[in-house]
């Protein structure tokens, strides 16, 4: 049996260029972790017929109409589901930066497709919103294999340039999406904090479910530089040389005052932020998701 | 002002750089990163920068300090002077005093303490730079300087100078720290440069530093003051353990000494070691012929004496020269004296009452007591006595006569009181005998003159017995006196004499040129003898009469040996004339019948100048020679004039010594001043002690003087102060780099 679970390293997901693939190792390697999953045999709805083709599970296969006519037909079927989500994946210049292995884009990309890869088996509608200041990209929520590709062409094919504006970004979120759902955000969310938070209460406004993934590099939480360094800033911030030892300090507490105060607020906006270092497993990730489907599944329920 | 033992190491100084040029190094080589969080930077930054700007600056500047500090401690910085003189410019005046006294020629080894002392003063010189406005003056220590004290006055010709002290020698004189250090005052004085150094080149004798009681303290407050405006060393050349014997005094037994009479001289001898010296060798040499030889006991430290009888055969000029057996310090082993040796002592004695009958004569008796003999050739005294009516007296030239006798005397004039005072002024001597042909009022009028003649007292009444049948004795005598020094074993016999008659004489307590020998028992203790002092002769005065006609003294044994004394002490021509120190003028009266008009003069050194008589009035011609800079035996000559003999030289007295050759007319003997002679050291503790006030540097103890000690800068623990900065910095910096590093960390 192959050992799933290694691909929740990032840095053995590293090595793996194809996203589809990470994405069903990573949610393979997650689901075999569980052992069992509490979230399987959601309802579904009869599509359409279509023939056989070799590999297809032969559960889906309708006997039915092979016992009429001899031949193989699967059976389609549409997900019944009640969740619409939008993967809103940052696309801006500052998710380029990578101490390690992998640039935050990089392992936002690798949660945006796991997450798509897992909606989709569990016949969640998923939908991809790229964007920096403004919103590049957006491919409405569907919930089969097709639109799943279509996600992940369209995460392969983004390039982290331009500046983030969130609050601009959640506004226009909010105004454009008409039925609630979850709005999972990939970001490292630089940008002024009150903005961001503006844009969330209004998507929250209008009954949105939203998780936060607040994707950090590794250094960026440590600030690991030992030595004279020039800063080259992503996003139109000029350079800087400077010595980053007595800088660490003060460096250190600047960003925890900022994750403070996002984490304050998002807690009093019911809404779920998680902090992932880019050094982190991602299974991380993708418990978020689930304890926040399971509540939303229970709401939807009562 | 700063300066350096080890400059090479300033080089180090170069390395105070180092931080720095790490620190731009550091800002140069900079890892590149391309950095997302520059939000968070750019707050971080905005609160710390200016602190970590000071910090940075802080470190960097111990840092640097560091290290110029320790380049500093380790090139030896000192100041010379005051730290903030330190700041201005370096130029230096040095003023080298070298002792060129008799005692630097003391030699052990191949070097006189001289010739150490003058490559050293070289060397000093060898020091200085012009390029940095350096002056060096240089001025020898002996007095009086031969030529100019100072060799050179703040000259910047540093090759002029060394050519200047490279010819410098010793001299015959005496160290004079006194005018040594009072030029070297006002040398300092003058002085534009910002460092002064006195330089003191010498044998560091005691008797030098040791001033007498009367000098001390001013001398003290002179050194203190130059110590106060220059920086003083000393460099001490002598020679370790010096040992040195010297002739110190030279006296002969006779204040008169005549042909064919034996004379003592007596000489001194010091030994100047720490160690006895028996057996010393000492020879006794006349006119440059040794004559005999004898040895001599020296206690360390002391004195002995030595005796040589001579009978000089020759009239005329002589010298006698007494030298100790050779050492270390040759030039005061020998000791001159210059004797002028004469036939006879020419006594005139003016007869102011010559008898028919030799009893009655007034001088009878005292011809009788100087020169018994009438024999011409048989010569049994030193005295040629010639005796003249005081009638003719006023014809007669005195000038030749070594001795004027005035006996009774009553025809007296201005001229020829005139012609006595002349004769007297230029050192000749006068007896006077008073008695019953005189004239008081005019022997007051024109002898005494108020206390301007020649007459010592003022004469009163006549006093005593005519009929002698009272009498007076002489109760007190004055025998400290030079005519009495000899007489003191016969004291009791001066109550025993008698004296019916004698004149009153008033003396001026007052006057230190009239001195009273003798006083008369009578209840106002008149004076029976008395001195005056008249130019550079000497005037006797006796009371009483010369003959028996007032007293008793004739004929008895103390009338002979009291005249003899007496006419010895006046006719005796003081030899210190022509006996003198080196340096000190030579004035030698001459006489008429001594004239020429060119003297020659050779010097010990075989050198000659021609020197011509000068007139002085009322004096006569003086022969005056003032550059006696070595010492030996001057030789004085008579210069026949181109046309002959000098129209005045007939009555010159033919002398042996002056046939075939140049008239010998003197000798001149000139010694060292036997002081300088003593070579015990002072050392510089005493010397502290001493002049406590006197702040001194003394380099080479015992002539261990070497170039490295002599340039070497005044001993200065600023180095030492640098390197517990240098420490206390490094500490600093720990813990400065340790409290910033945890605000880093």
């Amino acid at each position: 049996m192959e050992d799933y679970q290694k691909y929740l390293d990032p840095r053995v997901l590293n090595k793996i260029s194809r996203l589809d693939l990470k994405a069903r190792l990573i949610v393979e390697g997650y689901i075999a972790g569980l052992h069992k999953s509490p979230y399987r045999g959601v309802s579904v709805e009869f599509a359409t017929h279509r023939e056989y083709v070799p590999g297809d599970d032969l559960r889906h296969l309708d006997w039915k109409i092979f016992g009429r006519s001899d031949r193989l037909y699967i059976k389609e079927y549409e997900q019944e589901t009640n969740l619409n989500c939008y993967l809103l994946l940052d696309v801006s210049e500052s998710m380029a930066y990578r101490s390690g292995e992998m640039s935050k884009f990089d392992y936002g990309s690798a949660i945006a497709a796991s997450l798509a890869y897992l909606m989709v088996q569990q016949q969640d509608a998923v939908g991809l919103v790229l964007f920096d200041r403004e919103v590049r990209k957006v491919i409405p929520p569907r919930s089969n294999q097709v639109h799943f590709n279509a996600i992940l062409k369209e995460i392969s094919e983004a390039q982290p340039t331009r500046q983030t504006d969130i609050k601009a970004i959640s506004l226009n979120m909010a105004d454009r999406i008409e039925k609630r759902g979850l709005l999972i955000i990939i970001s490292d969310l630089f940008d002024n904090p009150l903005n961001i938070l503006k844009g969330l209460q209004r998507l929250r406004h209008r009954g949105q479910e939203i998780i936060i993934f607040n994707i950090l590099d590794e250094a960026e939480l440590k600030f690991p530089f030992s030595r004279m360094t020039q800063f080259d800033g992503l996003e139109e911030y000029q350079d800087i040389i400077t010595d980053p030892r007595p800088l660490r300090r003060d460096y250190l507490s600047a960003l925890n005052n900022f994750t403070t105060i996002l984490r304050r607020n998002c807690l009093k906006e019911r809404i779920d932020y998680t902090q992932i270092s880019t050094g982190q497993n991602l299974d991380v990730a993708l418990t978020a998701y689930l304890a926040t489907r399971l509540a939303t599944h229970k709401l939807g329920r009562r | 002002m700063g300066s350096f033992i080890n400059p090479g190491m300033l080089w180090f100084a170069v390395a105070g750089a180092i931080p720095i040029i790490i620190h731009l190094l550091n800002r140069q080589r900079y890892q590149k990163v391309r950095w997302a969080a520059m939000e968070f930077l750019l707050e971080a930054l905005k609160k710390t920068r200016r602190r970590l700007q000071i910090e940075n600056l802080l470190l960097l500047l111990i840092r640097v300090m560091v290290l110029f500090l320790l380049t500093l401690a380790l090139s030896r910085c000192y100041f010379r002077e005051s730290p903030l003189v330190a700041l201005g410019t370096v130029d230096t005046h040095a003023i080298i005093a070298l002792d060129n006294s008799y005692s630097m020629d003391y030699k052990t080894g191949n070097k006189t303490c001289f010739e150490q002392g003058r490559k050293i003063a070289l060397r000093l010189v060898d020091s200085l730079k012009t390029s940095q406005g350096d002056r060096v003056s240089v001025l020898t220590m002996a007095r009086p300087p031969v030529g100019s004290a100072l060799v050179s006055e703040g000259s910047v010709d540093l090759k002029k100078v060394k050519k200047s002290i490279a010819n410098l020698v010793v001299s015959d004189f005496r160290t004079d720290l006194f005018e040594t250090f009072q030029q070297a005052k006002d040398i300092i004085d003058q002085s534009d440069k910002t460092r002064k150094i006195f330089y003191v080149v010498t044998d560091m004798q005691r008797v030098v530093w040791e001033m007498p009681p009367t000098r001390q303290q001013e001398f003290m407050e002179l050194i203190t003051e130059v110590s106060k405006k220059a920086e003083v060393q000393i460099i001490d050349v002598s020679k370790p353990e010096p040992a040195n014997f010297l002739v110190t005094k030279i006296e002969p037994s006779r204040k008169i000494i005549t042909t064919d009479t034996e004379v003592t001289f007596r000489a001194e001898i010091r030994n100047h070691s720490p160690h006895v010296s028996n057996h010393a060798q000492v020879n006794f040499i006349v006119d440059n012929f040794p004559q005999n030889t004898t040895t001599v006991n020296l206690p360390a430290q002391g004195v002995g004496t030595v005796s040589f009888n001579y009978e000089f055969i020759e009239p005329g000029p002589h010298w006698v020269e007494i030298k100790v057996e050779a050492d270390n310090l040759a030039i005061d082993n020998s000791r001159y004296f210059v004797v002028d040796v004469k036939e006879a002592l020419k006594i005139l004695i003016i007869n102011g009452e010559p008898g028919v009958e030799s009893f009655e004569d007034e001088v009878i008796f005292l011809r009788y007591a100087l020169n018994p003999s009438r024999s011409e050739v048989e010569k049994v005294s030193i005295y040629s006595l010639e005796s003249i009516s005081d009638i003719i007296f006023e014809e007669t030239d005195v000038k030749k006569y070594d001795l004027v006798i005035l006996a009774n005397v009553s025809f007296l004039s201005q001229a020829k009181v005139k012609n006595l005072e002349e004769y007297v002024s230029a050192g000749g001597g006068l007896l006077i005998f008073l008695g019953d042909k005189i004239d008081r009022t005019i022997y007051n009028e024109l002898l005494y003159k108020n206390g301007n003649g020649l007459l010592p007292a003022e004469l009163g009444l006549v006093q005593g017995d005519q009929s002698h049948e009272e009498a007076f004795s002489l109760d007190r005598l004055d025998f400290t006196h030079g005519a009495l020094e000899y007489l003191r074993p016969l004291k009791s016999q001066f109550g025993k004499m008698v004296i019916y008659e004698f004149y009153q004489a008033k003396t001026d307590p007052d006057r230190k040129d009239v001195r009273v020998l003798a006083w008369f028992n009578d209840v106002d203790s008149s004076p029976a003898m008395i001195e005056k002092l008249f130019g550079k002769g000497k005037v006797m005065l006796v009371t009483t009469s010369a003959d028996a006609e007032w007293n008793l003294m004739p004929g008895r044994k103390l009338y002979v040996m009291v005249y003899d004394q007496m006419v010895m002490y006046l006719a005796a021509q003081p030899f210190g004339f022509k006996n003198i120190l080196v340096g000190q003028p030579l004035q030698l009266l001459i006489k008429t019948h001594e004239y020429a008009k060119n003297f020659s003069l050779v010097t010990p050194q075989q050198g000659m100048s021609t020197i011509s008589p000068v007139q002085i009035q009322d004096k006569g011609f003086v022969l005056t020679y003032n550059r006696t800079e070595r010492h030996g035996i001057y030789t004085l000559n008579r210069m026949a004039e181109a046309g002959g003999e000098s129209e005045l030289s007939e009555d010159r007295p033919a002398s042996p010594m002056n046939i075939g050759g140049p008239a010998i007319f003197s000798y001149l003997a000139v010694n060292v001043d036997p002081q300088e002679g003593n070579l015990e050291q002072i050392k510089a503790e005493e010397l502290k002690q001493l002049y406590p006030n006197f702040k001194f540097r003394k380099l080479g103890e015992l002539s261990k003087t070497s170039e490295a000690e002599i340039t070497k800068p005044p001993p200065s623990s600023i180095w030492k102060y640098l390197v517990y900065a240098v420490l206390f910095l490094l500490v600093l910096e720990s813990i400065l780099a340790q409290r910033f590093g945890a605000f880093k960390k």
